[in-house]
Formats: structure tokens, C-alpha cells, sequence
């Protein structure tokens, strides 16, 4: 097989490097020079272009946001309502945090799969 | 040595298979995704820049790249832009791991260096999204990560089923560039690894939509609903930059399981004749790439606790299944 063979650490380290490298040039090419050429010449000034766009909604100062962990949280717990209710109900995982039950159960199957593979 | 090497990086991150080749791949499989999707809802699709229309995806993104670059008054500039780059070039980075590159990097263990490089990518559409405070781009970072958290263990769990496989029976030392290369043997091996494979098949590809957005699981962006979750803030060339993540995506990831799943470049060893192993793998990932634009164009968008439900109950008990097969 031709090509170039490393270690994990000098892989990390080459594949970092073609990371920054093609980034480094999409970043000059797609956006710094593009915006130099054309981007900065179209530009007008306007107050209305800088504010939220808020779908007819009068603007105010104070930022209007919906938590995205939140909606996060409320998505999955929707989605595995009966795990959820086991969770926080029948083990008392309210008292704690919910997280501290998903990883002891990622613990319990990492500790499995470990005595699988043995 | 080095220097070849360092030649060798440099030429293949930017010009084959790395940026250049890949921005024609864009162009090419958007202009064939907006073909079939105009067939499907009984439309022509582009027909005039360029032969048969096949210039107008690059048209738009060009059109996009010289408007103005708009940003509130409330969002982070500069982070999401060179994100959005870095994304962009761990995409394209996985490229070097794989038969594709001419002269691959490689070694033990890559397929953790690959699924590291596949997660930059969410990570940068993560953080573009949460850059700007617009409430509806908050409701999609909050979907994009739902999404996102019951997508990845289904899809590093059954895309690794392979790789292990690979490396009990043929001693790979779990390389993603080595088992890739004997890929249609995997599926053979013994009855039990034919089990794990079908499982995982099936499962990664439930994953490999989950992570691309492709309907049923397109709620993060839900555009009729939330207007465009994340990229609600988003025009110009900060959107041209997100369609570039987004369609470098649809590309790598389908390669990655065509070359996983789908045999690679069998029946021809691509160790031995490169350019028919090559033309083999575009062939299947266009074959594959069609087949996810007909489903994303048929199918009806899942409510995200739909969605979500699907991954964990479906897609993540297929793939660990398909493991622990895979390691008896």
C-alpha cells in the first residue's frame, strides 16, 4: 500500500495541520477576498439591516432569545418520555441532575461492552 | 522525505481530493440534486447556466459570496467565519484518511482521528448558530442539538462495526483507510460479522440522515415553521459559507459509508488500479447520493421528539446490537 504511515499522535498532528491549512485558504479565498473585491464596495449603511429580524414584530432593546438548552432538554425528554419518568420519578433523579443518570447508564454500558470484549 | 510529504499535503488537501475537487463535487451533486428533485415535484430544474443547467449551483454560490456581508448589531462577527472555515477543513481533511487520496496518511487507530475530524464540522454549524441571538435560531441550535446528540453514538457505533470486523479477521489494528480497502470481504467473513454488517448498514444509514438533516429529520432548519432555525440570521457570504459545510458534508459522509458499506472500490482493488477503484466509488456515492436526494424530496418532516425518538429507539439499538455482534 503506498502512502504515508504514522503513529495516532503524528497523524492528529498532520490531519490538524491540513485542517488549519484548507481552512486558512477557504477563509482568504470564500470570505477575506470576496469581501475586499465586492462585499465592501455594495455596502450601505443601514440601522434596520443591524436589528433581529423578528417576522413583524416591533424591534426593542432587549434581546429576545429561547434558551437553546432548554429546548434541547425538552426535546429529548419528549422523545423518551417513559426513560424520562423512570428517570426523575422512579430512581429520584430530580433531586440530582438528570445528566448524573445518563452517564451512570453510558457508565454501565461502557463497563458491559468492556467484559464483552475481554 | 519530508519535503515530498509536506508537497504531498498540500496538493492533496487543496487541489485532489482535497478543496478544488471538492468544490466541483458540490457543484456537480447539487446541480443533480436540484435535477431529481424537480422530477419528483414535476419541474425541469436549472436548465440555462451552462450546459443543461449545470453551472447554476456554482452561479448562486457565487451570487452569494459578492453580496454584503450583514451582521447585527447583537451577534458574534468573526468567530463564526474562521469556525465555518475549520469545519470546512477537518471535512475535507478526511479525505487524506481515505483510498481516495492518492497517496494517503495513515496508521493504526485512524478511525478515531476520523470521527474527530467528522464532529468540527457539527461543532462549527453549533457555534454559527448560537453566534446570533434571534429566537427562532435558538429554537434550531436547541433541535440541531437534540438531533445532533441521538445522531453521533448511532453513527460512530455502526460506521466503527466495520473497522472492528476488519480488524479481528484481517489484523487492520482498527485503520479506517485499511478496512475500507477490504470492505466486500467483511461481509463474508463468518455469519455472525454478515449479521453485524446488515445491522449496521441499516443503522448507519438512519444515522448518516440524522446527521446530514435529510428529511424525515430535517426539523433543526424546518423552514415553514421556525423560517430557518439556525441559518434564520444568515445571508451572503456567511451563508454561502454554511451551504459549503452543508454540502461538503452530504459528500464526505456518503463516501465514508460507500466505502465502509458498500464495498468501496470492489471489484477492482484500488491499491492496484486507481482510477477505475476511483471511478467505482463516485459511481456508488452518486448512486447513493440520488437515492438520499429521492427520499429527502418524498418524505414528510417528523416532529423533532419524532425524530429523536426514531434514533435512540431505532437506529442506536440497531448499531449497538451490530457491535456487540461484531465483538463476539
Amino acid at each position: 500500500m503506498s502512502g504515508y504511515v504514522f503513529d495516532q499522535y503524528m497523524l492528529v498532528l498532520i490531519v490538524s495541520l491540513a485542517t488549519f491549512m484548507v481552512g486558512f485558504v477557504v477563509y482568504i479565498i470564500f470570505y477575506y477576498m470576496f469581501h475586499k473585491l465586492y462585499g465592501s464596495k455594495v455596502r450601505s449603511i443601514s440601522r434596520l439591516k443591524e436589528e433581529i429580524v423578528m417576522c413583524g414584530l416591533e424591534y426593542s432593546e432587549e434581546v429576545l432569545s429561547a434558551p437553546a438548552t432548554k429546548i434541547f432538554s425538552d426535546v429529548m425528554k419528549r422523545s423518551l418520555r417513559g426513560v424520562h419518568n423512570i428517570l426523575t420519578k422512579e430512581l429520584g433523579t430530580r433531586v440530582l441532575n438528570d445528566w448524573f443518570a445518563w452517564m451512570l447508564i453510558m457508565l454501565a454500558l461502557i463497563i458491559v461492552l468492556a467484559m464483552l470484549v475481554r | 522525505m519530508v519535503q515530498g510529504m509536506i508537497m504531498d499535503l498540500i496538493i492533496q488537501g487543496l487541489i485532489f481530493p482535497g478543496l478544488f475537487f471538492i468544490i466541483f463535487l458540490i457543484i456537480f451533486t447539487q446541480w443533480i440534486y436540484r435535477k431529481v428533485a424537480a422530477r419528483v415535484q414535476y419541474r425541469r430544474g436549472p436548465c440555462y447556466t451552462g450546459p443543461l443547467g449545470f453551472l447554476q449551483p456554482f452561479a448562486d454560490f457565487m451570487k452569494l459570496l459578492m453580496k454584503e456581508d450583514v451582521v447585527t448589531k447583537y451577534s458574534v462577527k468573526h468567530i463564526p467565519i474562521v469556525l465555518a472555515s475549520i469545519g470546512l477543513g477537518s471535512l475535507i481533511a478526511i479525505l487524506l484518511l481515505t483510498p481516495l487520496s492518492l497517496r494517503p496518511f495513515y496508521g493504526d487507530y485512524d478511525i478515531i482521528i476520523l470521527f474527530y475530524l467528522g464532529l468540527w464540522s457539527s461543532f462549527a454549524i453549533l457555534f454559527i448558530g448560537l453566534a446570533t441571538p434571534n429566537p427562532y435560531t435558538s429554537l434550531g441550535v436547541g433541535r440541531y442539538m437534540a438531533l445532533l446528540v441521538s445522531s453521533e453514538p448511532s453513527f460512530i457505533a455502526s460506521f466503527i462495526v466495520p473497522v472492528i470486523i476488519a480488524s479481528r479477521f484481517f489484523n487492520v489494528n482498527y485503520s479506517f483507510y485499511k478496512a475500507s480497502i477490504l470492505s466486500h470481504r467483511l461481509w463474508t467473513t463468518d455469519p455472525f460479522s454478515t449479521v453485524s454488517m446488515i445491522l449496521a448498514a441499516v443503522a448507519g444509514f438512519m444515522a448518516l440522515m440524522g446527521i446530514l438533516g435529510i428529511r424525515p429529520f430535517d426539523f433543526p432548519e424546518a423552514e415553514g415553521e421556525i423560517y430557518w432555525g439556525i441559518f434564520t440570521e444568515y445571508g451572503g457570504p456567511r451563508l454561502a459559507l454554511v451551504f459549503f459545510i452543508l454540502f461538503t458534508e452530504r459528500i464526505v459522509f456518503p463516501l465514508i459509508y460507500v466505502m465502509l458499506f458498500l464495498g468501496g472500490s470492489w471489484p477492482v482493488d484500488i491499491t492496484m488500479n486507481y482510477w477505475a477503484g476511483f471511478l467505482i466509488i463516485f459511481t456508488k456515492f452518486i448512486l447513493l447520493f440520488i437515492l438520499l436526494t429521492i427520499i429527502d424530496n418524498v418524505m414528510p418532516r417528523l416532529r423533532p421528539d419524532q425524530g429523536v425518538r426514531i434514533l435512540w429507539k431505532y437506529a442506536l439499538t440497531l448499531s449497538l446490537i451490530a457491535l456487540i455482534i461484531s465483538l463476539i
